[in-house]
């Protein structure tokens, strides 16, 4: 069943007075409880293509259906409860917030939906536990490693169980050992939970790991 | 708060308290702005008490009895009071009144080296006065005995009190004669020879710089009267003066009566120049008290540029990101506020209880010229104390509303770019 489908989906940005076509009539499908790449060179559009599938950015032309729903025509809030309720992030660079404790980082989109606080207590140790970090709940992310950091992401954007998990380069800041980890940790929590993720990357192990890949050359899809 | 509102407020004081030096700097800014503002108008406002309180204790007491057709302005007439008895009988009549005072007010020339100056003459009758005013604690001691003798206004040096000011003007000392002159009540020139038997220092300008005070009966012989120029009456109640002058018009109507509020017009017109320092004064308290918080909030959106980009990729709204933010400026108006009021209360409970002692900083000689109390007494601004907290909340959230607006508009992604 096709999770998401594109339709000639197009953007340009304006970089001083240039534009740059960063997707050009781009169409796919994506699978529900897929494990899916977005591959290609440097500057070829990977995370362009992500931030509009995760709806961080709007295409100016084409159509993005979600479930079959043409979610092209929503509004800015609109957008934003969408993305609070069926997506997840993974960020290459973790983006945790570094005021807040493990547990209170993976707690904020539990607080966004407004999940009693009881339940939010027994969602957020599961998953801790879950990604093989529990015993850090108390601890800032600067007194964490960088694979014990992109776990948190991770279960940052399991918690609150999304539909897709969006993942930027996820690997590309963690060695190589840690990045293994981390792959096999997704690629687990894919089949277990059944979600889907939808990740760019320049890393061959997690494109291995990937049952859809997406080639993307100069804004085009090239396979 | 709400759950939501509870946990966005939770990550503003994080993040408040993730830059200390910057955070509190800004509340220190603040909670001296608001310090300074308490003490300043409490000051402000305990000389005005003071000065009001000293008009009616050394001038005005609380109610005025004068001649019909009394004219303030036209200081060398004398008028009196006419059926002065009657009047006696009415004022003994009313139970609002605790006390009155006979005097007899005017206006002499006096000879110094630049020319002739002119003083108001004060009769007063020691017993009687020290029941409608305060005077006597500023005189000597032997004031009632002396001032009860009998003199002959045409052959004896009468004793007088003069006022520091007036004194040092025309160099005189105790025991130093001198000589006023004047017209009676008939027109005739008189003159008296007064011998200094006391130099007073009273928080009243005026009488400090152009009073003399005599015995009561030789101001009524030499100026050849048969009554009071003027009578002071002490009330129960201070702040029903307005009622009881209203009741003292009707049962004395050839008389002319005031209250102290008439009296101390002038003192009203330097209270509301008061409140015009007090409102410039806030306003540059304000002005950088929201120069530090908007300074502080730039930063702190600065510095979270991509936290707010990661904040609303996982799904927080606009109004979310400015509540943060909007949370941060109001904690620190809060607090900074707060921190401003217990660092005044102290200080300000010890200006009204003990005062702030000016002879130890002035010269006593300005002290006296400017009729200053010798120590000066705070008073308790309550008004002071919930108009400085709010203005700091206030101006705290304005200050921070814009910053707050901009943060919760940046774009997602270019939120997320950014290093």
């Amino acid at each position: 069943m096709s999770l998401i489908k594109l339709e000639k989906i197009s953007k340009t940005y304006k970089m001083g007075k240039v534009n740059v076509q960063a997707l050009s009539d781009v169409s796919l499908n994506i699978e529900k409880g897929s494990f899916t790449g977005i591959i290609g060179p440097s500057g070829s559009g990977k995370t362009t293509l992500l931030n509009i599938l995760g709806c961080l950015d709007k295409q100016d032309e084409g159509l993005y259906f979600f479930e079959g729903k043409d979610i092209s025509t929503l509004s800015n809030i609109e957008t934003t409860f969408f993305r609070r309720e069926k997506f997840g992030f993974i960020f290459q660079t973790f983006n945790l917030i570094p005021v807040l404790t493990v547990y209170e980082n993976v707690e904020i989109p539990l607080a966004l939906l407004n999940v009693e606080p009881k339940e939010r207590k027994e969602r957020i140790m599961n998953i801790l536990k879950e990604v093989g970090i529990e015993e850090t709940y108390n601890r800032l992310p600067s007194e964490l490693s960088g694979g014990q950091q992109q776990r948190v992401a991770i279960a940052r954007a399991l918690v609150k169980n999304p539909i897709v998990i969006f993942a930027d380069e996820p690997t590309a800041n963690l060695d190589h050992a840690t990045g293994t980890k981390i792959i096999d940790l997704m690629k687990n929590l894919n089949q277990k939970l059944g979600i889907t993720f939808i990740f760019s990357t320049h890393d061959s192990k997690i494109m291995n790991a990937a049952n859809q890949l997406i080639v993307l050359e100069d804004g085009r899809i090239s396979n | 708060m709400k759950k939501d509102n509870k946990y966005l407020f939770n990550l503003s004081i994080k993040n408040l308290l993730l830059y200390k030096t910057r955070t509190i700097l800004t509340f220190l800014i603040l909670g001296f702005g608001i310090f300074t503002y308490i003490i300043v108008e409490g000051m402000l406002d305990g000389m005005t008490n003071q000065t009001v309180e000293s008009i009616i204790q050394m001038q005005s007491s609380d109610i005025q009895i004068y001649p019909e057709g009394y004219n303030k302005e036209e200081q060398f007439t004398i008028l009196n009071l006419k059926n002065e008895d009657e009047i006696i009988k009415v004022l003994n009549s009313k139970d609002y009144i605790v006390a009155y005072s006979k005097r007899i007010t005017f206006t002499a020339m006096l000879e110094q080296s630049s020319g002739m100056l002119p003083v108001k003459v004060l009769g007063i009758n020691p017993e009687e006065d020290e029941k409608t005013l305060k005077i006597m604690d500023y005189l000597d001691k032997n004031i009632k005995s002396v001032f009860s003798k009998n003199f002959d206004s045409f052959y004896d040096i009468i004793p007088a009190c003069i006022g520091k000011s007036l004194a040092k003007e025309l160099n005189l000392k105790e025991n130093d004669t001198f000589i006023i002159s004047f017209k009676t009540k008939d027109g005739m020139y008189n003159s008296l020879n007064l011998e200094v038997l006391n130099i007073y220092m009273t928080p009243d300008s005026i009488l400090n710089s152009s009073s003399i005070i005599i015995p009561y009966n030789v101001a009524k012989a030499s100026l050849n009267i048969d009554s009071s120029t003027n009578i002071l009456v002490k009330t129960k109640d201070l702040k029903k003066v307005k009622i009881w002058s209203s009741d003292l018009s009707k049962s004395l109507p050839y008389t002319s009566i005031s209250n102290w509020m008439e009296e101390g017009k002038e003192i009203i017109e330097i209270s509301k120049t008061k409140g015009k320092f007090s409102g410039v004064f806030i306003f540059f308290i304000l002005i950088i008290a929201a120069i530090g918080i908007t300074n502080t909030m730039i930063m702190s959106v600065h510095e979270k540029t991509r936290e707010i980009g990661t904040l609303k990729a996982l799904g927080m709204s606009e109004k979310e990101i400015g509540k943060i933010f909007s949370y941060e400026g109001l904690a620190l108006g809060l607090s900074g506020s707060i921190f401003g009021i217990i660092l005044a209360l102290p200080l300000n409970f010890y200006l009204a209880k003990v005062g702030l002692n000016v002879a130890a900083m002035m010269d006593i000689d300005l002290i006296a010229e400017f009729g200053l109390p010798l120590v000066l007494y705070s008073s308790f601004p309550i008004k002071g104390y919930v108009g400085a907290f709010f203005l700091g909340v206030i101006v705290s959230y304005i200050s921070t509303y814009s910053t707050a607006k901009k943060a919760a508009k940046l774009e997602v992604v270019k939120a997320l770019r950014t290093i």
